[in-house]
């Protein structure tokens, strides 16, 4: 599989909304468990039709597009691709829907409500505004990148926007920490990649050399050994060209895995600086956490050097970086990163 | 084929629909051209604007309120997961074995829904039941993660009715590049209220048996169920002598790029992405015997398909059979692609072409065939299935005879 590469990148985040201020605010104190705030310009039709859900991905979208304009425009629509994710998809507008349909009166279900409901609305609205015609699908999950990577590689598309996003949904949120769910602070994120071929090199941020994925199985305690071993496999998967990495950026989060996957990370990467504060400083993503962590990988390479404050003090160059994140439905990524 | 590309074949498959439970009993009905869409019997449908639904018959409870039993989707699930184990003789151990060289990939819309929808039911009752709705999305892999152990890279399509056939694109995809060799392909969709009412919001439900490609079509009928392949890289299968049923050449993905729920009508779109396929898989237009269509029985989509393939077949000295069977099953929503792919697997194993049922006065076309009969004899080199969603996506893929 050859290289992809990163062009630019967004985000809706605790943090913020962009990679910029991603970086500049890091370590200072986030609201976590809400709805963050975005602008999104949209024909107005086509806004008043969309629900917040879709239009966390078209306020990301919009900012890329309009960054990487020259380039997006030397190519036809056709070659342009979008690849989106998502774990939850559009739970409020679906949670509405649901609730109309308990009437059993059909006349009073909104036919508007019902095809925002398909998780690939999104997708389709943002392919609409834009005019994108390229290769493009909806996933239930986190693994978008990884699909991208087949297509450019494929030569089915040029330059796609690999995105993902999950919303804070308070009514979720409660019946995870009901459901006696191991503690979390949760956060909603939208992340979008704008990823290209070997033709986008020069103008890249960085190329995603190795991308492995593996499923974990079931999260308990008896499966904990499979666990173990396909973390680790994953991980010297990833890095089996055998060159040392600059660090390691992985979510420690307080449940089972995410202290499995702490413990291993200190036991393969003893000299390398490692953070797990991923989730301390911007909150347990709903869904995945590996897209935002691939957002502050990013943005380490886009710097050249490591975030002091998500690497407990470190101050050092960056080139290589192994950015690692699972999902709810058990799927686990490992990534690496070069500039 | 560039030598690090691995051929992919198919070496199982399991299907549950309005027309049968097993793979015999949907030839059955394939060779008979029985319907399987009828009066719905699982809910109340006299406000709906159509009752007529394609329902798998079988004795499996439509809602299921206790949270330690499975839920309709999952028995669907289950029932699927052991005819692929019986029909391609490979084992749970095997793929176990297999580590992350075995994926799973995936089609569902409501499917995923299933919980979140007993979720609001219990809150309407007065009740709250957690556990419910926090794991909702989990419930659809754990059959995949505890019975098979799969344990490579999981994918779900939630790209609405193109999503089946896109779920075998992904996989195809993964394990033609070599980073898997076989893939556990599942698209399913059980019979819900909440999808029932809101296509009746879009007011395009046929009151009887759908007529796809008729010129006095006038709406779709849904239906539920799935069908479950396994792909394996050729050398794979032949390492365990595996019965190959079939071979997938290559496949297209797109976005219309037009409007929300109606695809564009100048069948451009669908073009394009079929064009695609037929790049991928190194053939032409001429090569293709076969097209399951995605023929859904309403005015827009059907037009727009019969004008994308007239584009595609121009000057083809023999014209391929099109068909729609989903007036035999229904519109089986995600699952659609994943169960018109295993017909077009059967299609090509058994010799035939699968007609259009329901045609009293077939639209007019020049490039293509509306087969107007159950079946015709024919040697299906190659077919091409391909279905058409909401939010302009598109997915057409080509299975053929294993060369």
């Amino acid at each position: 599989m050859k290289d992809l590469y990163i062009l630019d990148a967004g985000c809706i985040s605790s943090l913020g909304d962009s990679m910029d201020s991603c970086w500049e605010n890091i370590g200072s104190e986030v609201e976590l468990e809400k709805n963050y705030d975005f602008e999104v310009n949209m024909p107005p039709k086509l806004k008043r039709s969309s629900d917040r859900f879709s239009k966390m991905y078209m306020s990301v979208l919009e900012k890329l597009v309009n960054n990487n304009k020259e380039t997006l425009e030397k190519y036809p629509a056709e070659r342009i691709g979008t690849i989106f994710s998502s774990e939850y998809g559009p739970v409020t507008t679906n949670l509405l829907f649901a609730r109309e349909v308990l009437e059993k009166e059909p006349e009073i279900c909104s036919p508007a409500k019902f095809s925002n409901t398909v998780a690939n609305a999104c997708v389709g609205i943002a392919c609409i505004d834009h005019g994108y015609k390229g290769v493009s699908t909806m996933l239930q999950g986190s693994n978008s990148l990884s699909f991208s990577e087949d297509l450019i590689n494929e030569d089915k598309a040029d330059l796609i926007f690999s995105a993902f996003a999950d919303e804070y949904s308070e009514e979720v949120v409660k019946a995870l920490h009901d459901a006696g769910d191991e503690p979390r602070n949760y956060s909603e994120n939208c992340s979008i990649f704008l990823v290209g071929n070997e033709n986008f090199k020069d103008q890249s941020i960085c190329s995603i050399k190795k991308m492995v994925n593996m499923n974990l199985g079931s999260n308990t305690k008896e499966n904990e050994a499979t666990n173990e071993r396909r973390i680790r496999k994953c991980i010297e998967r990833c890095l089996s060209d055998g060159k040392p990495v600059d660090a390691v950026l992985h979510t420690s989060t307080d449940d089972r895995i995410g202290k499995l996957e702490t413990r291993i990370m200190k036991d393969m990467f003893p000299e390398v600086p490692v953070s797990g504060k991923a989730n301390k400083l911007v909150g347990d993503i709903m869904g995945s956490s590996i897209n935002m962590n691939l957002v502050l990988g990013t943005m380490c390479l886009k710097k050249k050097e490591l975030n002091d404050k998500l690497f407990d003090g470190v101050k050092a160059s960056c080139k290589r970086i192994l950015v690692t994140g699972y999902d709810i439905l058990g799927n686990y990524s490992c990534v690496l990163l070069e500039a | 084929m560039e030598s690090n590309k691995q051929r992919v074949v198919i070496t199982g498959l399991g299907i549950t629909c309005a027309i049968g439970n097993n793979k015999e009993e949907v030839l059955k009905s394939l060779y008979e051209g029985k319907t399987g869409v009828g009066k719905i019997t699982l809910f109340e449908a006299e406000k709906l604007t159509s009752d007529m639904f394609g329902e798998v018959k079988a004795d499996i409870p439509y809602r299921v309120r206790e949270l330690d039993k499975p839920s309709r989707m999952e028995i669907l699930t289950d029932r699927l997961i052991d005819q692929l184990l019986e029909d391609s003789g490979i084992t749970a151990e095997e793929i176990d074995s297999l580590d992350e060289r075995a994926i799973m990939s995936m089609a569902t819309s409501v499917g995923s829904n299933t919980h979140l929808i007993e979720y609001t039911s219990d809150i309407a009752e007065g009740k709250y039941i957690p556990q419910r709705f926090a794991d909702y999305p989990k419930y659809m892999v754990k059959p995949f993660q505890d019975k098979l152990k799969i344990g490579g890279q999981y994918f779900i399509n939630n790209s609405a009715c193109s999503a089946g056939t896109t779920a075998i694109c992904t996989a195809f995809s993964k394990i033609r590049s070599g980073e898997c060799d076989l893939a556990v392909v599942v698209g399913i969709d059980p019979a819900t209220e909440f999808s029932t009412y809101g296509f009746n919001s879009m007011k395009n439900m046929n009151k009887g048996v759908c007529t796809p490609f008729d010129k006095n079509r006038t709406g779709i009928n849904l239906g539920e169920g799935g069908a479950i392949l396994l792909l394996e890289s050729y050398e794979h299968a032949k390492e365990r002598n595996a019965n190959i049923l079939a071979e997938v050449y290559g496949y297209g993905i797109g976005n219309d790029a037009y409007h929300r729920t109606s695809p564009d009508p100048t069948g451009e779109g669908a073009y394009r992405t079929m064009k695609m396929a037929l790049k991928d898989a190194g053939l032409k237009p001429e090569d293709i015997d076969y097209v399951n269509a995605h023929g859904t029985g309403t005015e827009h989509n059907d037009a727009m398909e019969l004008k994308a393939m007239e584009m595609l077949f121009e000057g083809n000295k023999e014209k391929p059979v099109v068909g729609s069977t989903k007036d035999l099953t229904g519109h089986c929503l995600a699952a659609a692609g994943m169960v018109e792919a295993a017909f077009c697997v059967m299609a090509i194993n058994d010799k035939k072409v699968w007609g259009n049922n329901h045609l009293t006065e077939a639209e007019d076309t020049e490039n293509a065939e509306l087969l107007n009969k159950p079946y015709r004899d024919k040697n299906v080199r190659y077919a091409m299935s391909n279905s058409f969603a909401f939010a302009g996506h598109s997915s057409s893929i080509i299975i053929g005879q294993c060369g």
